[in-house]
């Protein structure tokens, strides 16, 4: 059992208390918020001690990791502080949207010893487990293409840090997108090259789409509007045949196609596959509780610092093509 | 009735042959052309249809109203300018010409003889595409922000064929399936404005190909393409108000926002390339106008000029530049 504190209790840092209740792996113990009196109800119904300064709880013994649910441009900083205190830290997503900011802070974490978490839950969602596993079996072949698309209108309407042109330079790309370069990087390896637009409708930058040239040779396609119904699309093609992923965060069905040459046109052999669902919450929790196995030596980590690190530099590279209209580097 | 002659009778010739012989009171096969007859007797006399090996045998036809152009991109300009001097109507497969500056003289010379032209781009007659443009063309999908589609098969990968020249298909299966959807989307958004296309080889060469495009209109797009995998067709329609997605030639999923779960809208199944091939029969016969106009046709060979362009250069191309 580890003792965390959960710094950040918008409603998603509420979500990892709620997913975390009564695990035997991690146990939120406090809480740090820089509007506490918003949130004291809710520290007292989660029995959560509150404070309103995050070096209050690097400076004590009895929290053991702090869980960063913070605006993107604050996660590197609160990761070396965290690092420097000897506490272990899970961020939120992006891990951060520039390269140089990533490095550092896994450099941090190295050097101290501590363990990173990173908050892609979607990592633990049943049909994106399944389809990782084919990638790993090597069921596709040799593997193409992998495309991308997870969108939602969540943000209409809602201001606040996620809105800023900083802690998002191309929109639904940093926000639900961040998960879907975690998850193509997973199953195809570094991204090489980039080239991405942004355009913008009801919302700025409300339209994102981006081409992706992968160092294996793989390339991809990645998708997220900011003001549309929900919509999930993630599909792997390869030389033996495709499987796809739809439906939204808990998506638990598999599509596959591995019929060979001619197929009738209605769209041939086509078979789904349905896995036990693993709903949000219990993804958040699987990601805590896999984390929180991972510094007491328990188990192994799902992500390393370096994939971690790797998405800032995506992320860069994506914001900087958009803004110059030229493919760029990763 | 229309009299038509198949030209070239290849896997998607024959598939021509297949949706019009015997089932259409619009348009009738008088005879086809192919220059490797001992390949296509057996179907040929099959279906009791005349078989010759040279294009000027259809063109020198009087009973032959148009010839149907089932033959190599490249040679698409050269017959259609040859049917029109002999004033037979040509409908072409796609692509519609190698490049812009020969679609433009197959245009020039089939105003200049007076003769209609057609184009096999059969996605615009698919029930749900068509769908897809009345959502837009009414207001229902809003402002349209993004377009994105693969249509992906493998059905080509056992065939030595002119289709994996490079000069036939610069980008692969751009050309062949891509095209397609290209060509629906400047129907329903309007002209294609810049591209930025790469494609790479896995398996076969250019076996990964795709496109980001940018209309006119301020929406964006993406075409995926893969000839090294099994069928697969996706297609998605973003707008201000929700999307729509096909999920078969028939099934149309939509979802509105604020409208709660999506519904799926179901049509008649259609054959699409009879469909196009019967609505250039009418438009030939002045019952109604044909689905493509010669400035769509010049379009889609522009924008593919593009993204030719952009897979040579690495860098985004402006349509026309």
């Amino acid at each position: 059992m580890i003792r965390a504190a959960i710094v950040g209790l918008g409603w998603w840092g509420q979500n990892h208390v709620r997913a975390a209740r009564d695990s035997s792996k991690i146990r939120f113990t406090r809480a740090v918020d820089i509007a506490p009196d918003r949130v004291r109800g809710f520290c007292d119904e989660q029995g959560l001690d509150l404070t309103d300064s995050f070096d209050d709880v690097l400076a004590d013994p009895d929290i053991d990791a702090v869980v960063l649910v913070t605006p993107h441009s604050q996660h590197i900083d609160q990761i070396v502080a965290a690092s420097a205190a000897g506490k272990h830290v899970l961020t939120e997503k992006p891990f951060s949207l520039h390269k140089a900011e990533g490095l550092r802070g896994i450099a941090a974490a190295k050097a101290a010893g501590i363990t990173l978490g990173i908050g892609h839950n979607y990592r633990y969602a049943a049909a994106v487990s399944e389809i990782k596993r084919m990638v790993d079996a090597g069921e596709f072949g040799e593997i193409h293409h992998i495309e991308a698309n997870l969108s939602h209108q969540g943000q209409i309407g809602v201001e606040g840090w996620r809105r800023n042109a900083e802690e998002a330079p191309t929109g639904g790309i940093v926000h639900f997108g961040a998960h879907m370069i975690d998850i193509m990087c997973w199953y195809c390896g570094p991204m090489k090259r980039v080239f991405g637009q942004t355009t913008s409708h009801i919302m700025p930058a409300d339209c994102g789409s981006v081409l992706v040239a992968f160092e294996s040779g793989v390339t991809g396609y990645l998708a997220d509007l900011m003001t549309t119904p929900s919509n999930f699309h993630l599909q792997v093609m390869g030389s033996k045949g495709w499987a796809r992923a739809q439906g939204w965060l808990d998506s638990y069905e598999v599509t596959k196609c591995f019929s060979a040459g001619k197929v009738d046109e209605s769209g041939g052999d086509i078979e789904t596959v349905t896995l036990p669902k693993v709903d949000m919450l219990a993804q958040v929790r699987a990601n805590d509780e896999n984390f929180a196995a991972a510094c007491m030596g328990e188990e192994p980590y799902l992500f390393t610092p370096e994939q971690m690190a790797h998405t800032a530099a995506v992320h860069e590279a994506i914001a900087k093509s958009a803004a110059s209209g030229q493919p760029v580097e990763v | 009735m229309l009299n038509t002659a198949i030209i070239g009778l290849g896997w998607w010739g024959k598939t021509h042959v297949n949706a019009i012989h015997g089932k259409s009171d619009k348009v009738k096969i008088r005879r086809v052309v192919d220059m490797a007859p001992d390949k296509v007797r057996d179907f040929v006399s099959e279906r009791n249809l005349e078989l010759s090996t040279r294009f000027e045998d259809a063109l020198a036809d009087p009973g032959v109203d148009a010839v149907v152009l089932v033959t190599p991109h490249s040679q698409h300009t050269d017959q259609i300018v040859a049917a029109a001097a002999a004033g037979k109507h040509a409908f072409s497969e796609k692509p519609f010409a190698l490049n812009a500056g020969e679609a433009r003289r197959a245009v020039a010379a089939a105003k200049k003889a007076g003769i209609r032209l057609g184009l096999g781009h059969n996605q615009r007659f698919n029930p749900t595409v068509v769908e897809m443009k009345r959502m837009v063309d009414s207001g229902e999908i809003g402002t349209v922000m993004h377009f994105e589609g693969n249509l992906s098969h493998d059905e080509l990968i056992d065939v030595t064929s002119w289709r994996y020249d490079p000069v036939e298909a610069p980008g692969n299966g751009l050309w062949h399936m891509g095209s397609h959807f290209l060509d629906l989307y400047a129907w329903i958004l309007g002209p294609v404005k810049e591209v930025y296309a790469q494609a790479v080889d896995r398996v076969l060469e250019r076996d990964s190909a795709q496109a980001l495009l940018q209309f006119e209109c301020g929406a964006t797009g993406y075409i995926g393409n893969s000839t090294y995998t099994a069928r697969s067709r996706t297609l998605t329609l973003y707008g201000s108000n929700g999307w729509a997605k096909m999920l078969s030639p028939t099934e149309l999923e939509v979802c509105m926002r604020g409208g709660g779960a999506s519904e799926i809208r179901t049509f008649e199944p259609v054959d699409i390339v009879r469909a196009n091939m019967e609505n250039f029969a009418d438009a030939i016969a002045g019952r109604t106008e044909y689905r493509f106009t010669t400035d769509q046709m010049i379009h889609d060979i522009e924008a593919l000029d593009a993204i030719a362009k952009s897979l040579r250069e690495h860098r985004p191309v402006q349509v026309g530049e």
